[in-house]
């Protein structure tokens, strides 16, 4: 079965748009928001963390989670995508290692950074949290 | 890296907010799950006000749970990236048939300013 024009929007939107708004839950119950960068591969939503931070807590007490994907702020038809899915926390190696991902570099990290982050993520102090979606909507002007 | 280093200050973050118009708002949906969805944002004169759409899931959300976060980030550069978050509840303030606008009462503001880091 052909999956449903509005599935295929929200992926090419993925595929192309990488400023993500993650929630999760705090302790207490209440929501809390953590603006990333994320990758869209394999059918999930990838994102680079360190171990020990709130949002890797949050979403290892719940994994139930939402990504808000977004335009710029100021994109003429500013649009997004509604991600609502479970997280879980992926060892390093299980990582897309296709080149195109490694390489994957959003617009204003330099290379510097990048190189960082891969080093943390071998010394283990940096993980990968992928996010399979449970169902999909859009948002904003989408043509 | 620890948070309180790179924090604004409170009149850098109500600046930063004053200038922004639009913020995700996160939510928790009846299911219990997180939820988030664009909105307008206006602040002024010290107060969150925001709004969405009347019958799409943030508002809905809000009826069940008023605890709510809104986020406003701007990313120019690695170095230049800026965020406020303010959590608090949500209190009803409006209805235009299509819009509700609602403002953040017991707001806790949390920022992040990495042109603040040491490098």
């Amino acid at each position: 079965m052909a999956p449903r024009p509005e599935t295929t929007t929200a992926e090419d939107f993925l595929r192309a748009h990488t400023r993500t708004f993650l929630l999760t839950l705090r302790p207490d119950g209440a929501p809390t928001c953590h603006p990333m960068v994320d990758l869209w591969r394999d059918g999930a939503l990838w994102l680079n963390t360190y171990r020990r931070s709130a949002k890797v807590r949050n979403l290892t007490a719940e994994p139930r989670v939402a990504c808000v994907v977004v335009t710029d702020d100021d994109e003429p038809r500013f649009r997004g995508v509604v991600l609502r899915g479970r997280a879980e926390v992926v060892a390093a190696p299980a990582a897309p290692a296709g080149p195109d991902a490694r390489a994957a570099r959003p617009p204003g990290v330099g290379a510097e950074v990048t190189e960082r982050v891969r080093d943390r993520l071998a010394e283990g102090k940096r993980v990968l949290v992928r996010i399979v979606p449970e169902a999909m909507r859009l948002v904003g002007e989408h043509a | 890296m620890p948070r309180q280093r790179v924090a604004m200050s409170a009149d850098e973050a109500a600046a930063f907010l004053v200038a922004k118009r639009r913020a995700i708002v996160g939510t928790r949906a009846p299911d219990g799950a997180p939820d988030g969805e664009p909105a307008a944002l206006a602040c002024a004169g010290g107060e969150v006000r925001f709004s969405v759409p009347r019958d799409g899931p943030t508002a809905r959300n809000l009826r069940h749970d008023p605890r709510l976060v809104v986020s406003v980030e701007e990313f120019p550069s690695y170095a230049g990236i800026k965020g406020v978050a303010v959590h608090g509840r949500a209190v009803a303030i409006g209805d235009d048939g299509e819009r509700t606008s609602f403002r953040v009462a017991a707001p806790r503001v949390e920022s992040f300013d990495f042109a603040k880091v040491r490098r």
